[in-house]
């Protein structure tokens, strides 16, 4: 049986790319990665994702996939053997569906209008952010009371969306000029993100927290220039 | 209550793809209006977290999101009318063109809706996303197979989509969109004249006078 080719295109700092290294290392699939310069994309992203040339694209076997959900939902139906991420049960699945959704529509919003908007609505992000990270909170105290995860006591589909943004918080809450709120108003938060930072698969890809908040925080002084 | 209930707004193009997805399969169903200036206690019980229709309520379970809802419907009643394809680079596909259609299509469409200065600009922009979707089509469906990208019969893009097939001529004949060309999108243009002749759709779908309406009412420039 030939070997498998995959490769990952990203850029470093993306939690959509993070997505697809938590799908593949927890599911201890061997892949190549290819860091894309995205003031100089590499002629095989423009080719493999011509629509939107964007980052990440996964490439099995020569056949590019894109966005981060596609992909991770491509790889749980390829590779599903271990480490399952979307549950078989179809209510079940919906829930984990709608939080990877709730993590694009919501959280990943908020943080994207709390690094390049200005004023008023620089503001009303930072709320914006802090209801949706209340409300996974809240989730995570309904769908799964007791345990660490979406997905009970491993990671699903659901964890593997939101987590990568665990790795933003340093950063939005330096754009952000506040303090998230602790532990004491969002027990299930940080009891999830404890548990995430502790599973071994999540270590070998997430960049540093810090790194990250000084690569915001650079986009963040460019949006101030030129605004 | 019904088994199966959903809570819909006709006018709505994530509406109407949930209530074409339980057609296609036959499946009984409540059909709920709702009223969005005063939503109801069920919405509100059902969506907490985003208060939007649809909602498909099985079994006493609500599920939120039309590319969520369809996915379960398909899920759940996977026997008749099969949407989503098999293979799994198939799926991704399906998957991507349909998000593609929310980011793309819809929002050209709304932000041409919205628009202030007549929106040449987006109209532009919304023909070339036309386009871009009727090359997927010729990548994913062949013709001699049928008009849709599931062939002869409709699949999960295919009921994405089929909105549309009510919304492009709503807007053009009330706000003066210029839809792509039968030169530009010659399978597109199949694909929505299939679209008007399937009888689930046509139940799904509503009139397009009607849509005219409440377009005039709700988005016309005065």
């Amino acid at each position: 049986m030939s070997k498998d080719s995959v490769k990952l295109l990203n850029f470093w700092p993306s939690m959509f790319g993070l997505r697809v290294h938590y799908a593949l290392d927890l599911k201890g699939v061997s892949y190549d990665y290819q860091e894309e310069n995205l003031f100089n994309k590499s002629k095989e992203l423009l080719e493999a994702n011509p629509i939107y040339t964007k980052i990440p694209v996964l490439i099995h076997n020569g056949k590019p996939i894109c966005e981060s959900l596609v992909i991770v939902d491509y790889i749980d139906c390829v590779w599903p053997g271990s480490h399952k991420l979307l549950p078989e049960d179809p209510y079940e699945k919906a829930v984990a569906r709608f939080w990877a959704d709730f993590g694009d529509k919501k959280l990943y919003d908020a943080g994207s209008r709390l690094i390049r908007a200005m004023g008023e609505e620089h503001k009303k992000a930072g709320e914006d952010l802090k209801w949706a990270l209340m409300k996974i909170d809240e989730a995570l105290g309904t769908i799964a009371p007791g345990k660490p995860f979406f997905g009970g006591d491993a990671m699903n589909f659901a964890d593997v969306a939101l987590a990568p943004f665990i790795c933003w918080f340093k950063g939005y809450q330096k754009v952000g000029g506040f303090v998230l709120p602790g532990p004491e108003e969002w027990p299930n938060l940080y009891k999830w993100v404890d548990a995430v930072n502790s599973v071994d698969a999540i270590k070998i890809s997430t960049p540093s927290h810090d790194k990250i908040a000084e690569f915001a925080e650079v986009i963040r002084k460019r949006v101030i220039g030129a605004a | 209550m019904a088994s199966v209930t959903l809570l819909t707004v006709w006018a709505s193009p994530f509406s109407m793809r949930a209530k074409l997805a339980l057609l296609l399969k036959g499946i009984e169903h409540e059909d709920l209006p709702q009223d969005l200036g005063n939503k109801s206690k069920l919405l509100l019980e059902s969506n907490p977290v985003h208060k939007k229709i649809p909602v498909l309520i099985h079994k006493g379970k609500p599920v939120s999101e039309s590319v969520i809802i369809v996915h379960y419907i398909d899920e759940v009643w996977p026997e008749t009318s099969p949407l989503l394809p098999q293979d799994a680079f198939l799926r991704a596909k399906h998957r991507f063109w349909t998000d593609f259609i929310d980011k793309k299509i819809f929002d050209s469409l709304a932000q041409f809706m919205r628009s202030s200065d007549g929106g040449a600009a987006v109209n532009e922009e919304f023909i070339q996303n036309c386009m871009l979707l009727e090359g997927a089509l010729a990548e994913l469906g062949s013709e001699e197979d049928g008009p849709f990208f599931g062939g002869a019969s409709m699949s999960f893009l295919d009921v994405m989509l089929a909105p549309y097939s009510v919304l492009i001529p709503g807007v053009e004949q009330v706000m003066g969109l210029k839809p792509a060309s039968p030169e530009q999108c010659p399978r597109l243009h199949k694909l929505f004249g299939a679209v008007a002749e399937h009888p689930s759709a046509k139940a799904a779908l509503p009139q397009i006078e009607k849509l005219k309406e409440f377009i005039q009412a709700h988005f016309a420039r005065k």
